[in-house]
């Protein structure tokens, strides 16, 4: 009975080839486009996750010192404590110039590597020796570089002391090498490499370690991936090795205490070094050195003195509060005694800069000799500014000394004395004053009477990693979860293509009812010979799924050409969307099952559904929807006329009165569209009286007055197409004035700037105009909001992965407030919203703080929203919450997390400087100013953009997937007016015994034929005037004005669903022969 | 009015139909034609019709041959010289009665007071056939009796001097056969319209003024 039931079923099927071609035809499109959008989702996931890897190599974990820097060798060291390979990197930023051509590059990652990293990665042998360089094939190509080519690589010098560190030299912040292009890596060779989550391909230099850090300094060690231990035991093997020289720590003897004194190359130590010293040497005491700038009696002035802030276990004598001691010398040079008051002048350690002066009175109470522990030069710290310079008028302390102040005695002072402190008080009392973002202490003492080689060693294997600045990242698995966590494709591209897949299911309705209505006989049989409804469903839907099943199948493996085709599209023409070009189509059998099963579901349960019905009809359990056309006319009439005018007049007036509602022009648009439809469905109710030469569209009328969706349903699907391929192409994200202004997505700045060597100056202050030569014409018009920046994974649009730390920017969210510069999508509760700037001045708790984002970046990059928390690491160690505070409207920051500058620097003090600048002035000096920028600093490797255009770069993500969108929309539509062709030439089959009576009764030909012509075209126009008239009511308001809308996109749409619908129609006409026509009334 | 002379069609599958046909049909005259099935009935009106055409012999109409009658010619003397009814009346099913009934009036390019006599005379033929209260009623608002009916009144609006009827109670009832045999006869006399009835109906074929039986594709007078 089953093989029977099944024989019948392949035989019908089989028999009707021909007519269930349409349904095969639109299940192979949705299967094409559902499996297809799941394979390119899959493509990119998997591109991402091979990309990731490759570009990390044989990386497993890294060990990251963040803006510090540690001895090479360390890596070694771990190598043998851990038994996995290990090596040492220095990962800095440089611009690169080529010798001969003058060619520039800025953003240039450089790598120093020493001989074991090829190695390492285990890729063909290569040595990149002293003055050498390997560069990968993006910079090669960016810049025609050959082997032989020469390279003058500009960056920031490599020190362990921050450029912005109190008394810092100012000279030698930038270091210029030049190289010989030995290799143009490719990616097998390790060109990729790149510890950063992006897909984007950067120009990659790699050089010798010791060319740009003679003192071999290293910033990161990478960990190999195999047989790795897990992070914590990392952790305790990297803190086993740690001597204190690898972390820049030196153990001396102090001759004048007869202790051991420990200094640091980065001259302060912070609280938690502090902290981790003291645990392991419980005697180690801290003290602080600081350069005054003036000691003032009543009578007379000292100039530039060291004071030190000493513990009271070495110096018992001072006393804490305002009290101070002070040598002879000074006493006697500005006429004090004990109990006398002085005046202490001294730059604000924070803000040393902006040369902020500070003085606070203190009392003498004390006069020591310059004798003993008072004479020693070991307390002041190795300023290398400072330290062996033959006189205090050649001092380089980072800050302008009135060097005309300096007598020969005081010239005297230093030959004989050097930076012997000519002050002291207590510790505490100098750690409060001169405390700083770097830490409360220059050096530490330890004076129980250990020797030098015993501190050392006690301290070996001790250091906490944390606290001198070490993280431990799980690299490998960050990049491959950002990775699978990436923008996901395949949601994507089945939202572009939604009209593709709502055109195949209504064409699938369409055809399977129609596919049923010409079976009725058949079916009838069924029923009349005793088959049971519910063998006759089995039996139909038996069919069905048969079609389904092979067409989803065949639909399925169509879609690997749609991914493919969809991969070379992002790979060119879209690669706007993903801003990379080494995308791969993959197949894979879970997105291969999956587009097939999703297609079988949907597909199978319209039929069902249409099954279900038709059977129900066809058995009497439920009648067949007959009515009596026209009996609606008049609910039409009273909708049109007491809701759809009325809305739509008022909408009109509430869009007049606020033409930025972009809701108010919607709903009128929508409602216009509404509208459109009603009385176009309105329309099919007419009874107009016969006349003379309107017969063909009388006849219509008629028919279309008793099966209304046969007309509605294809000119709504026509007029919604068009309606959001319009509105959609007019939302592309264009600069409008809106967004030069204040408060728009430039801030009102012209121009964006980067620098690959932070500067340090305040590019606002006189100080800094004349050190950068901006005090000439027209220099002085222009403005500058400066931001450090902590580097982190590019959180824009433009980077597919999925990041959870994005760079980090110190602003000067003062300059903003005054300014009122750019506008929040969203704010915490609580926040000022006539000042939101402010709130990143605030600190809630310990370790948190406030910070911004772009809204765009929040939603679709962080997937986080206003209130949520991002930790990041400080540079002492501990972890550091920044609460989302808002979301900015889109801006020039895309891609940066913003917190205020005072706050940045206090967790992130080794950043030196800023290296991102908003500049505003007058616009039409504005080339003026780019050149004058390029030419000032040039050696920071300065990158300058227009800010409107550095605006628009993050346009092109949104606006490449609106065009996709359009694409995809087109095809949907013209998709669907062609199958609507179709299904309409299989209606005009089912009504050829009626054209056949009129063919009987007289009619000509031709009638026919006008009959079937006017229908299409009436459908046609209904639905392109619906769909414009709805979209331009919606768009035109807010956007303006008519050029915003994409005309060439909207007319090539609208001449593609014309075409197509004038092709079903010429098709339509070609199956209305006359003898089929009459033949179907001849009946024996 | 109307002659058939040697008349022959085959068809493919189904080998000779109509061998030689003559057959002579007089002005006002009522001709029944019947046979077993498959015998050619149908066929014979739809050549007479011109929904076909024979494949030797010659139709003669008012002493004009319809054989070479072109595409629109064939139209115009069906819309103006025949009236066919079908045996499952083949309304339309969007069209009202009425509608239904002028429906071949649209084929013609009538004036105005023509369309105002085509539809006086479609209310005076509803009247006679009993279904001037149903004109606005749809085909599935109404039985099988009136819906033939109605396909009648159709096939008379134009005043045809032919009616073909092929099986035209072939779906109805004894009383509905009886009351359709009865108007076919009497629009015949009254109207002057030639009818040639195909039917199995010996009754219906009874009221006809001759009776023919097709044998062998040929009509034999009984």
């Amino acid at each position: 009975m089953r093989l029977q039931l099944f024989k019948l079923i392949v035989k019908s099927l089989l028999f009707y080839r021909k007519q269930v071609l349409n349904q095969v035809a639109v299940v192979i499109i949705l299967s094409l486009v559902i499996t297809g959008s799941l394979l390119t989702g899959f493509s990119v996931r998997s591109s991402l996750k091979e990309a990731a890897t490759g570009k990390l190599g044989n990386t497993g974990y890294l060990i990251s010192s963040g803006l510090r820097y540690f001895d090479e060798t360390v890596s070694d060291k771990l190598t043998g404590a851990t038994g996995v390979k290990c090596i040492s990197i220095l990962e800095t930023e440089a611009v690169i110039q080529k010798f001969d051509t003058g060619n520039y590059k800025e953003n240039v990652k450089v790598f120093g590597i020493s001989n074991n990293f090829f190695p390492f990665h285990e890729t063909a042998l290569k040595y990149v020796g002293p003055g050498e360089a390997a560069v990968n094939e993006t910079a090669a190509s960016g810049m025609k570089l050959k082997p032989g080519d020469e390279i003058i690589l500009t960056q920031k010098q490599i020190s362990d002391l921050p450029a912005n560190s109190p008394f810092a030299p100012s000279l030698g912040e930038i270091a210029s090498y030049v190289f010989r292009v030995k290799y143009i890596l490719k990616d097998s060779g390790k060109g990729n490499f790149s510890l950063t989550i992006s897909q984007a391909d950067r120009s990659t230099v790699f050089v010798n370690l010791t060319d740009i850090s003679k003192t071999g300094r290293a910033n990161r060690i990478l960990v190999d991936y195999r047989n790795s231990p897990d992070e914590a035991e990392i952790y305790q093997k990297l803190k086993s090795v740690l001597t204190p020289s690898d972390v820049g720590l030196r153990v001396r003897n102090n001759k004048a205490t007869g202790s051991v004194g420990i200094i640091s190359s980065r001259i302060f130590f912070d609280e938690n070094l502090i902290g981790n010293i003291r645990e392991t040497i419980p005697s180690a005491s801290p003290l602080i050195t600081y350069l005054v700038n003036g000691t003032r009696s009543k009578t007379s002035l000292n100039p530039y003195s060291f004071a030190a802030g000493v513990p009271e276990s070495i110096y018992p004598e001072v006393q804490s509060g305002r009290k101070i001691l002070v040598n002879r010398w000074l006493a006697s040079d500005i006429g004090v005694s004990s109990g006398d008051s002085v005046i202490l002048t001294w730059f604000e350690p924070d803000r040393i800069n902006e040369l902020t002066e500070r003085e606070e009175a203190f009392e003498v109470s004390g006069i020591v000799e310059l004798e003993g522990k008072w004479d020693d030069p070991d307390l002041m710290p190795e300023f290398p500014g400072i330290t062996g310079q033959v006189s205090c008028s050649r001092w380089d302390a980072g800050v302008k000394l009135k060097t005309e102040l300096i007598r020969n005695k005081d010239e005297e002072y230093w030959n004989l004395y050097q930076g012997t402190p000519k002050i002291f008080m207590s510790y505490e009392t100098g750690r409060q004053l001169w405390g700083n973002n770097f830490g409360p202490a220059t050096a530490i003492r330890i004076p129980d009477g250990k020797e030098k080689e015993e501190v050392f060693l006690a301290l070996t294997g001790n250091i906490d990693p944390a606290a001198a600045g070490f993280r431990i990242i799980n690299i490998r698995d960050d990049m491959l979860k950002a990775a699978s966590q990436s923008v996901d494709f395949s949601s994507l591209f089945i939202g572009l293509g939604f009209f593709i897949i709502i055109s195949c299911l209504m064409l699938l309705a369409l055809s399977v009812s129609s596919f049923l209505e010409r079976r009725r006989d058949e079916i009838f049989t069924f029923f009349a010979t005793g088959y049971s409804n519910k063998k006759i469903f089995y039996i139909l839907l038996s069919e069905n799924f048969i079609i389904t099943s092979v067409s989803a199948f065949a639909g399925s493996i169509a879609g690997i050409l749609f991914n493919f085709l969809v991969i070379k599209a992002l790979n060119s023409v879209w690669s706007g969307a993903v801003n990379t070009s080494s995308l791969s189509p993959y197949t894979g059998i879970l997105p291969l099952a999956g587009g097939f099963a999703i297609t079988i579901i949907i597909s199978f349960f319209i039929q069902y559904l249409r099954l279900r019905k038709y059977l129900k009809e066809m058995s009497g359990k439920e009648s067949r929807v007959l009515r009596v056309p026209g009996r609606e006319a008049g609910m039409l009439k009273r909708l049109l006329t007491f809701i759809v005018l009325p809305g739509i007049i008022l909408l009109f007036i509430l869009s007049f009165a606020n033409s930025d509602s972009v809701a108010v022009s919607y709903l009128t648009g929508g409602l216009i569209f509404a509208g459109l439809i009603i009385a176009f469905r309105y329309f099919l109710t007419i009874r107009p009286a016969v006349e003379k030469g309107n017969e063909a569209y009388l006849l219509s009328l008629r028919y279309y007055a008793m099966y209304p969706s046969r007309a509605v349903l294809p000119v709504m699907l026509l007029a919604s197409g068009l309606f959001a391929v319009i509105a959609t192409g007019v939302n592309r994200l264009e600069i409008t004035r809106n967004s030069l202004s204040v408060s728009g997505g430039t801030g009102g700045f012209l121009i964006w700037a980067e620098t690959a060597v932070p500067v340090k100056e305040n590019l606002n202050s006189a100080e800094g105009r004349k050190r950068h030569g901006l005090i000439y014409p027209p220099a002085e018009t222009m403005r500058f909001m400066q931001a450090k920046r902590l580097p982190g994974d590019d959180a824009s649009c433009l980077n597919l992965n999925h990041v959870s730390s994005p760079p980090v920017l110190g602003i000067d969210n003062g300059f903003l407030s005054e300014h009122k510069a750019f506008s929040f999508e969203s704010l915490i509760k609580g926040a000022d919203p006539g000042d939101p700037w402010k709130l990143l001045d605030v600190t809630p708790a310990r370790n948190t703080i406030y910070g911004f984002a772009d809204q765009t970046v929040l939603q679709w990059g962080l997937k986080k929203s206003t209130g949520d928390t991002l930790v990041y690491v400080a540079e002492n160690g501990e972890k550091l919450n920044i609460i989302i505070a808002g979301g900015l409207k889109s801006s020039l920051f895309q891609g940066y997390l913003l917190t205020g500058d005072s706050l940045f620097s206090e967790y992130f003090p080794s950043v030196p400087g800023s290296s991102v600048f908003l500049v505003s002035g007058k616009k039409d000096y504005f080339s003026n100013y780019v050149t004058l920028l390029n030419a000032r600093f040039e050696n920071y490797g300065i990158e300058v953009t227009d800010a409107k255009e550095r605006l628009s770069s993050f346009f092109t993500v949104t606006n490449t997937y609106l065009s996709v969108f359009m694409v995809l929309g087109a095809f949907g539509m013209v998709l669907g007016v062609a199958g609507l062709g179709l299904v309409l030439m299989q209606n005009y089959r089912f009504r050829r015994r009626e054209f056949g009576l009129m063919l009987a009764l007289g009619f000509e030909g031709k009638m026919i034929r006008r009959i079937v012509i006017s229908e299409q075209v009436v459908i046609l126009a209904a639905g392109l005037l619906t769909g414009f008239a709805g979209a331009l009511t919606a768009t035109l308001p807010h956007t303006g004005k008519l050029q915003s809308i994409p005309w060439i996109s909207v007319i090539l749409i609208a001449a593609s669903v014309v075409i197509a619908g004038l092709t079903a129609i010429f098709l339509s006409l070609r199956s209305i022969r006359r003898e089929p026509l009459l033949a179907s009334l001849r009946r024996e | 009015m109307l002659k058939l002379t040697d008349v022959c069609k085959s068809f493919p599958q189904r080998g000779t139909v109509l061998d030689h046909l003559c057959l002579e049909v007089a002005g006002g005259e009522t001709i029944a034609v019947t046979g077993p099935s498959g015998s050619g009935k149908t066929t014979l009106l739809n050549l007479v019709s011109l929904l076909d055409r024979p494949d030797e012999g010659e139709i003669i109409y008012r002493g004009k041959p319809l054989n070479n009658f072109s595409h629109a010619e064939s139209s115009e003397y069906r819309s103006l010289h025949t009236g066919f009814i079908f045996q499952d009346h083949l309304l339309m099913p969007y069209l009202t009665v009425i509608e239904n009934i002028l429906f071949p009036v649209y084929a013609r390019k009538l004036s105005g007071g023509e369309m105002n006599e085509a539809r006086q005379r479609a209310l005076m033929m509803a009247e006679r056939t009993g279904i001037s209260g149903i004109l606005e009623k749809y085909p599935f608002q109404i039985s099988g009796g009136e819906a033939q009916r109605t396909a009648l009144v159709r096939a008379l609006i134009n005043k045809p001097s032919i009616l073909l009827a092929d099986e035209p109670t072939g779906s109805l009832d004894p009383s509905n056969a009886e009351i359709l045999g009865n108007l076919l006869k009497e629009i015949s006399e009254t109207e002057g319209t030639a009818v040639i009835l195909a039917t199995h109906s010996e009754k219906l074929a009874g009221r006809m003024a001759a009776i023919y039986r097709l044998v062998n594709g040929k009509l034999v007078r009984i």
